[in-house]
């Protein structure tokens, strides 16, 4: 399947229509489908989600475009009803929760192997080993809470080792910051790499923040709001690897390239039919969205959107377990700290003052600490004392 | 394995045997690479919720009646010593009734919407037990006007049985789960909903409301007519061969092996 961004027309904007009946459909079965299959329905709802906090954004600061953003901003409404719906009731919100720090690992790892940007590689390395260490964290909390296994959600694809630990994540707003990229020489990739992970890290942001007061259990609610601090860490981070100087027009632009380019990946990968469907139908809405906004593009800005995307699609993102890249990483850039906008290679080097952000912030005890106190994850939860993963 | 995975759709896959390759290197790789805070991790979560039990508040508390007018004695007496309990447990059944009411609601939806209805029990029964949850509802809120409380508060034993109930309002509410398994679900409402009328009969008892216990017996007759009846159709549909699990949703031999 190859795309042409500036010939495709896909859906019109007009027939991309929906029921109430066609976007509440069957979810996915928590038991049976593909942890991939969950990993792109929660990719996908959150870069339907940054769609639509972007579109709000935009709409605040520019009387004349607030009706052709509102119209299109509704379609993505629904498109991100439709897939955020698909998850089942049976995924408890914990369970979910394992399942937004596997799409934070596997999606930035497979990220990270093909940013061309080495600077922006080691940034994503780096996020990477963090949210890997909060895979760990909410195992054992939901191990030790529920009594209940993450491999059960994350299907044997992830590990669930120590990273770097949470506890020091924490950091001061100047070691949080990055160089961006430079809109007018990076290549369109490196665009498109850097929208998809921050709407990524922002969705997780926001899910922790609604679900963590769900919890009963003390230890849960400091862990989530642990947690959603460093989730809120990497979205500085993040969108700040974007470059402030693109337009707004630029940005819908590439918001709307960036949910293409999405949709097109999960085609390539999906083993269910039911949910590869509604990717090839989502797809084509947002070709038919990107030629609306290409040509209001053209016409406010008078200059050509090859400019800022290419009518060619690069290979589609990886959906396959990284494990064995994610364990070199580990082993070599665990020791990694931030300052300022470049990475130091041990801990010696950190900057004073994120030491002591962290310092005071975890004077009163460590949550992340707390929860994961003497763990190492087990098949069948660390109750479990019958060796199940030999050879026989 | 993966061109295996990719092949076969609508296999169980959450267990390590679904993929022992990869579960072994997930297993002896956080045996090798974890370095986990040290310390007990069972004493640790124990004093980290000590911590907060310790400080923390009631859900809330027992809505004062409003009108001392016709209340007995002995419980004005218990009241004026800050002993709200029967206030607090007939709350509990008000709501606890009115969430039962709603389940056989939506076993009744699981009945109708099932294709195959072979070894399912007597719609018709279902049915009573559904009216009488409405009743035992009326009822607990005409009790709880007459001796002066409001019906309409909910009180901290209403709230707690609430939170309880909120995985049987889920599970009954999920189109996936079957008829079987969601009488299962309203089998472990019943066992709840029988015990706590016996401690309310006891409460009332001690009060000496007598008007109340006979009432309340009545209730009691039934609920032991629901929990003896679900508890011997839940049996029977398990051991009934072919209704448990349908051969769909089983795993393939093949597939098991592997
Ligand atoms: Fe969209
Ligand atoms: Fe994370
Ligand atoms: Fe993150
Ligand atoms: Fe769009
Ligand atoms: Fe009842
Ligand atoms: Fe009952």
């Amino acid at each position: 399947m190859s795309l042409d961004l500036l010939k495709d027309k896909g859906t019109p904007i007009e027939k991309q229509k929906f029921t109430w009946r066609d976007i509440v459909q069957k979810p996915i079965s928590k038991l049976n489908d593909d942890a991939f299959t969950r990993i792109r329905i929660i990719l996908m709802n959150g870069i339907e989600h940054e769609a639509n906090r972007f579109s709000h954004f935009f709409a605040r600061v520019n009387k004349e475009m607030q009706l052709p953003l509102a119209k299109i901003r509704r379609i993505e409404q629904h498109q991100q009803t439709m897939i955020n719906w698909l998850l089942g009731a049976d995924h408890s919100p914990l369970e979910t929760t394992i399942g937004y720090e596997q799409v934070a690992i596997e999606v930035t790892a497979a990220v990270a192997q093909k940013e061309p940007d080495s600077y922006l590689a080691q940034n994503y390395r780096y996020g990477l080993l963090e949210d890997f260490d909060h895979m760990y964290r909410y195992s054992a909390l939901m191990d030790r809470l529920e009594g209940k296994d993450a491999n059960n959600i994350l299907q044997n694809y992830t590990d669930v080792i120590t990273g770097r630990p949470t506890i020091i994540e924490h950091r001061d707003p100047e070691d949080d910051l990055r160089n961006h990229y430079d809109r007018k020489n990076a290549a369109f990739i490196t665009k498109l790499h850097a929208l998809t992970i921050m709407s990524g890290e922002q969705q997780t942001h926001n899910y922790y923040m609604n679900i963590g007061p769900l919890f009963s259990d003390p230890i849960a609610r400091q862990l989530y709001a642990e947690i959603a601090h460093i989730e809120e860490q990497h979205v500085t981070q993040y969108e700040s690897i974007i470059d402030p100087h693109e337009t707004l027009m630029e940005k819908w632009l590439m918001h709307e390239a960036t949910e293409i380019y999405n949709y097109y990946s999960c085609v390539a990968y999906e083993t269910d039919p039911r949910i590869k469907a509604i990717w090839e139908r989502f797809l084509d809405y947002e070709l038919g969205q990107f030629q609306v906004v290409k040509e209001l593009f053209k016409k406010v800005e008078n200059r050509d959107p090859e400019e800022v995307i290419s009518a060619k699609l690069p290979d589609p993102i990886e959906y396959k377990s990284q494990r064995d890249f994610i364990r070199d990483v580990l082993k070599e850039e665990v020791g990694f700290r931030s300052v300022g906008k470049d990475f130091v290679k041990t801990p010696e080097e950190e900057s004073r003052i994120s030491r002591e952000y962290r310092d005071q912030l975890n004077s009163q005890g460590s949550p992340s600490e707390s929860v994961a106190t003497g763990y190492i994850y087990k098949p069948g939860t660390e109750l479990n004392n019958l060796d199940l993963v030999v050879k026989h | 394995m993966d061109t295996q995975k990719a092949t076969e759709f609508g296999m169980n896959r959450t267990g390590t045997k679904y993929n022992l390759d990869e579960a072994i290197k997930t297993a002896e790789g956080a045996k090798k690479l974890t370095s986990p805070p040290k310390g007990d991790g069972l004493t640790v979560f124990c004093d980290k919720r000590m911590e907060y039990i310790r400080e923390s508040d009631a859900v809330g508390t027992v809505p004062t009646p409003t009108s001392l007018k016709g209340m007995l004695s002995s419980l004005m007496e218990k009241m004026k010593k800050g002993d709200h309990s029967f206030i607090d447990k007939l709350g509990e059944r008000i709501a606890f009734e009115r969430t039962g009411t709603r389940l056989y609601e939506a076993l009744i939806a699981k009945y109708e919407g099932s294709a195959d209805k072979a070894n399912f029990p007597d719609l018709s029964v279902i049915k009573k037990f559904h009216h009488e949850e409405l009743s035992h509802f009326r009822l607990c809120c005409e009790a709880m006007e007459e001796i002066g409380g409001d019906p309409t508060a909910v009180t901290p034993s209403a709230d707690v049985a609430g939170v309880a109930a909120a995985g049987w309002v889920q599970a009954l509410g999920d189109p996936r789960i079957n008829f079987k398994q969601s009488l299962e679900v309203i089998l472990q409402a019943e066992l709840v909903d029988n015990d706590c009328w016996d401690v309310l009969i006891g409460m009332a008892e001690d009060l000496g409301l007598n008007t109340l216990v006979d009432k309340f017996e009545v209730a009691k007759i039934e609920e032991d007519i629901h929990l003896s009846t679900i508890r011997a159709w839940v049996k029977e549909m398990n051991l009934a061969p072919g209704t448990s699990i349908k051969s769909s949703e089983i795993n393939r031999p093949s597939q098991v092996i592997n």
